[in-house]
């Protein structure tokens, strides 16, 4: 009788053995908190579209929160704050101060929450990786794409902010790149503090100062559509060399005219994908480096509407 | 259960179990592995089936499009009204109304506008202002409508800029417009909406997971489930190895598995139609498929063991029955017959056996039979020994003697009856040297010749080369007193006894002849017969040593009488030549 016992025992083992060796499902959580979640600008959806793909692609749980206006950093604060309450697996924090939100963010990691940052960064080692374009690289871009256009003359360098790292890079990084050619002669940085008014008069002011200006080198679409702008409402659109960055329609419908030469489009879908992507790294514990480059691409008029870059230009 | 060693009670039914259950496991895995390779074969085509039909489907409704636009162009291109504007001559208006009805007839129509080689744009909708900055002239659709007059140009998905402020996604239709001449007038463009692309592929499902993709004419992925990730390069396809494969399902290694690409390609487009199915969807059905087979195989199984446990008991039952009446036989009880019944080979192996035990048990009564008889023939020989009768009259004998004074006579007698004596009494050995015998024989001869005188004659032809041979003691001394009773003293003038011994091969013959009276056919009849004739106590005697010849030699070996009245009576002894050991013969001879 053993010997049989044991035949079907062996028997049995087999039989639940084979089934039982299924069930993974562990999705990862993972909270994002935003600068603000009223913002509509069309980089945030799109860059929130990149984050839900790679959550679905990587089954990731997301969680989207933000302060009411991009300035309020305390409430932001105080989102995180209540986002480490809640447990997640990983934080994604757009931080909307590099100084101030550092104490919560160590709070976090202190936590056993690491924080990936996405497009703004905190002034602290705790975070796990920066997941962004390099505003130094687009600066050079946008430098590249002008001396494309341009090879002696004088030019002006208008800056969204000469405050925020984003506005001071681009503008270092194409100042360096610019001088790559003697022959160029860089006017100056101008801040124009986001402001269109405030650009269109720069513009203005510069054309009119300085009769051997050729080109306009525009860290965002702010300036860069002021520019186009004025250059246009004073009859000599297409006249000087004008290069910016962001991808608004009115831009390209400047490109398409000639007005502007180049633009530099970040990829907001890339970066909210990468950065989920990059916290699914994290939470696995695999090795992630401190940047992650989001590559920028350089439009202009004669690839704008390649099979590839219309598909950046234009949303489906 | 009994104390047999465990080792044998193991090994019959637990071996007929086991082979059992590995022959039944072995085969039913065998039939379940192929039917199962079968079945997941048949998956595989269903599968397939199931996903290029699919994507037939979506190529035929795209291609549903295609050939609607086509006609529509056809027709605007074959227009004489629209001939004739593009030669400076017809009504703008009227083509333009025309173009307007054209478009409305399908709202997937995004724009319909007549370009002439001199520049001139018409639209169907009147609200529509030209972009002035749009560079047609090299686009795709423009030139390839040129490069191919009577053709309708299909282009991929693209942002179509030719009207001012719209840069909608559109497929692009172009045709060229010519003159009867053939001469090139100009292009009709029909941009067909996207969405219609994304409203015909985005409904289909292929399993939990699988999607569908179009590519173009130039490999570029047209529409995507996951468009986003596409353009921004996050996503990719391995479209040139589908293409490569040329609708040939092509199987790739994903990050969730394997994926299996079936792709078919439109003429109509040149578009071609991808279909995408996770291998570990079908393997989820063939795991489940599995698990039914393996369920089926360890039910088999499980039912074999149980039919093996149950047969085996079936067939070791009788067996263990049977050998427990073995057992009882073995220890001697032959009264117990097997109560195994089957027509199976233990029911005739039961039976063998009990007509074996039968058999046996009859043979051991024989044995019994036979044991008593030869103590009845021993115990009659030593009656044969002591006659009472033949010692008062050979004492008497010698009295008569005494007085008369014949002192060597009475010597001889004495000395002859005292050897006779000693050899009838001797119980050492049964069996003897013919020699002995016939040293017996001589001193019984010895004593009727000096009782009947002239009467009696005797003759001893022995060879020499039978006298070592063994023969049962006391056999030839009754046959003697038969002859001299039966034979010579009823005859008047007496006659002979004559003892021989010969050899023939490897029998000993002896013969007792006598030339008495004889005997009738009756009487030799009568002679062996083992009831009490009447006739006289020395029958006995004859019969005792038959019976104890046959004791010893079998049936084959006996007493053979050949007489005929007034001649005489010849007996013969047949027996087996066996020669005395030398120990023996030296042992009796230092005794004799």
């Amino acid at each position: 009788m053993g010997a049989k016992g044991k035949i079907l025992a062996a028997l049995a083992a087999v039989l639940l053995l084979l089934p039982g060796c299924s069930g993974r499902d562990e999705a990862v959580d993972v909270a994002i908190v935003l600068k603000t979640t009223v913002d509509t600008a069309e980089f945030w959806q799109e860059a929130m579209d990149g984050a839900q793909s790679a959550a679905q692609e990587l089954g990731v749980r997301l969680t989207v929160t933000g302060a009411e206006a991009e300035t309020e950093v305390d409430e932001q604060i105080a989102i995180l704050e209540d986002a480490i309450e809640t447990l997640p697996d990983v934080i994604i924090l757009v931080a909307s101060d590099y100084e101030r939100l550092v104490p919560a963010t160590n709070a976090a990691v202190a936590a056993g929450i690491p924080v990936v940052t996405m497009d703004s960064d905190v002034h602290t080692d705790a975070r796990s990786t920066y997941v962004a374009s390099d505003n130094y690289a687009i600066g050079q871009a946008l430098g590249e794409a002008l001396l494309e256009v341009l090879d002696r003359g004088q030019v002006a360098i208008l800056t969204h902010s000469s405050l925020s790292s984003s506005g001071v890079s681009r503008a270092q990084g194409a100042e360096d790149a610019l001088a790559a050619c003697p022959e160029l002669e860089v006017l100056g940085v101008y801040d124009c503090g986001n402001d269109r008014d405030t650009a269109a008069d720069i513009t203005r002011e510069l054309v009119e100062t300085y009769p051997d200006l050729r080109g306009f080198i525009c860290t965002n679409e702010v300036g860069n559509l002021a520019v186009a702008e004025t250059l246009t409402d004073m009859g000599l659109g297409g006249t000087l060399a004008v290069v910016g960055c962001d991808n608004a329609q009115q831009q390209i419908q400047y490109l398409e005219q000639g007005v502007i030469q180049a633009i530099i489009i970040q990829r907001p879908f890339n970066m909210g994908y990468l950065a989920v992507e990059q916290a699914v790294r994290v939470h696995n514990n695999q090795m992630v480096p401190d940047f992650t480059e989001i590559a920028c691409v350089t439009i202009t008029q004669d690839n704008m509407y390649n099979s590839e870059n219309q598909k950046l230009l234009f949303p489906f | 259960m009994s104390g047999r060693p465990a080792v044998r009670r193991h090994s019959l039914s637990t071996t007929m179990v086991l082979s059992f259950t590995v022959l039944v496991m072995v085969v039913t895995m065998l039939i379940s592995s192929r039917s199962y390779g079968y079945t997941r074969e048949q998956l595989e085509a269903t599968a397939s089936d199931y996903t290029t039909q699919l994507i037939a489907q979506v190529n035929s409704q795209i291609d549903m499009y295609v050939e609607y636009i086509e006609d529509l162009s056809d027709f605007v291109v074959r227009n004489r009204a629209v001939t004739a504007y593009l030669q400076g001559r017809g009504e703008a208006a009227e083509v333009a109304s025309l173009l307007g009805v054209a478009a409305e007839t399908r709202s997937e129509i995004a724009a319909l506008a007549l370009v002439a080689t001199d520049g001139r744009i018409l639209f169907d909708d009147p609200a529509f202002r030209r972009n002035p900055y749009a560079r047609y002239a090299e686009a795709e659709w423009y030139q390839g409508a040129l490069a191919a007059p009577g053709e309708v140009c299909v282009t991929s998905s693209r942002v179509e800029n030719l009207v001012e402020g719209q840069y909608p996604w559109v497929i692009s239709f172009s045709q060229a417009v010519t003159a009867e001449d053939g001469t090139l007038l100009g292009v009709l463009l029909a941009d067909l909406r996207y969405d219609v692309i994304d409203d015909i592929c985005a409904g289909v499902q292929l399993g939990s997971r699988g999607y569908l993709f179009l590519v173009d004419g130039q490999g570029g992925i047209l529409w995507h489930p996951q468009q986003q990730m596409v353009n921004a390069g996050l996503k990719s396809e391995p479209v040139e190895q589908v293409l490569r494969a040329g609708g040939e399902p092509v199987a790739t290694a994903g990050r969730d598995g394997e994926l299996l690409y079936f792709s078919q390609r439109s003429p109509a487009t040149g578009w071609t139609a991808v279909g995408v199915t996770y291998a570990s969807e079908l393997l989820q059905q063939q795991d489940r498929m599995l698990r039914q087979y393996l369920f089926i195989d360890v039910f088999a199984v499980a039912l074999a063991l149980a039919v093996a446990v149950l047969l085996s008991r079936a067939i070791s039952r009788p067996l263990r029955q049977l050998a427990d009446t073995m057992g009882a036989v073995e220890r001697g009880d032959f009264s117990v017959r097997s109560r195994v019944r089957s027509h199976s080979e233990v029911g005739r192996l039961s039976d063998s056996f009990n007509h074996m035990v039968a058999t046996i048990s009859d043979l051991m009564e024989q044995q019994k039979q036979a044991e008593a008889q030869k103590r009845q023939a021993e115990w009659d020989l030593l009656q044969a020994q002591i006659k009472p009768h033949f010692l008062y009259n050979t004492l008497d004998s010698i009295i008569w003697m005494s007085h008369a004074g014949h002192n060597e006579e009475v010597v001889e007698m004495t000395r002859a009856l005292a050897q006779l004596l000693r050899i009838s009494i001797d119980r050492g050995s049964e069996i003897v040297p013919l020699r002995r015998e016939l040293d017996h024989v001589e001193s019984y001869l010895t004593i009727q010749k000096m009782r009947y005188r002239e009467k009696l004659c005797y003759e001893l032809d022995i060879e020499p080369d039978t006298l070592p041979c063994l023969l049962p003691k006391l056999v030839l001394q009754p046959l003697v007193e038969n002859a001299i009773y039966h034979g010579i003293k009823v005859k008047e003038q007496g006659g002979t006894v004559r003892i021989a011994s010969m050899l023939d091969e490897d029998k000993l013959l002896l013969t007792v002849e006598d030339d008495g009276v004889g005997m009738t056919a009756e009487q030799l009849a009568g002679i062996l017969d083992r009831k009490p004739s009447g006739e006289g106590t020395s029958n006995i005697g004859v019969r005792n040593v038959n019976e104890r010849l046959r004791l010893y030699f079998g049936d084959d070996c006996g007493l053979k009488f050949f007489s005929e009245p007034g001649k005489g009576t010849l007996v013969m002894l047949v027996l087996p030549r066996i020669l005395e050991e030398r120990g023996e013969e030296e042992a009796h001879g230092g005794e004799g």
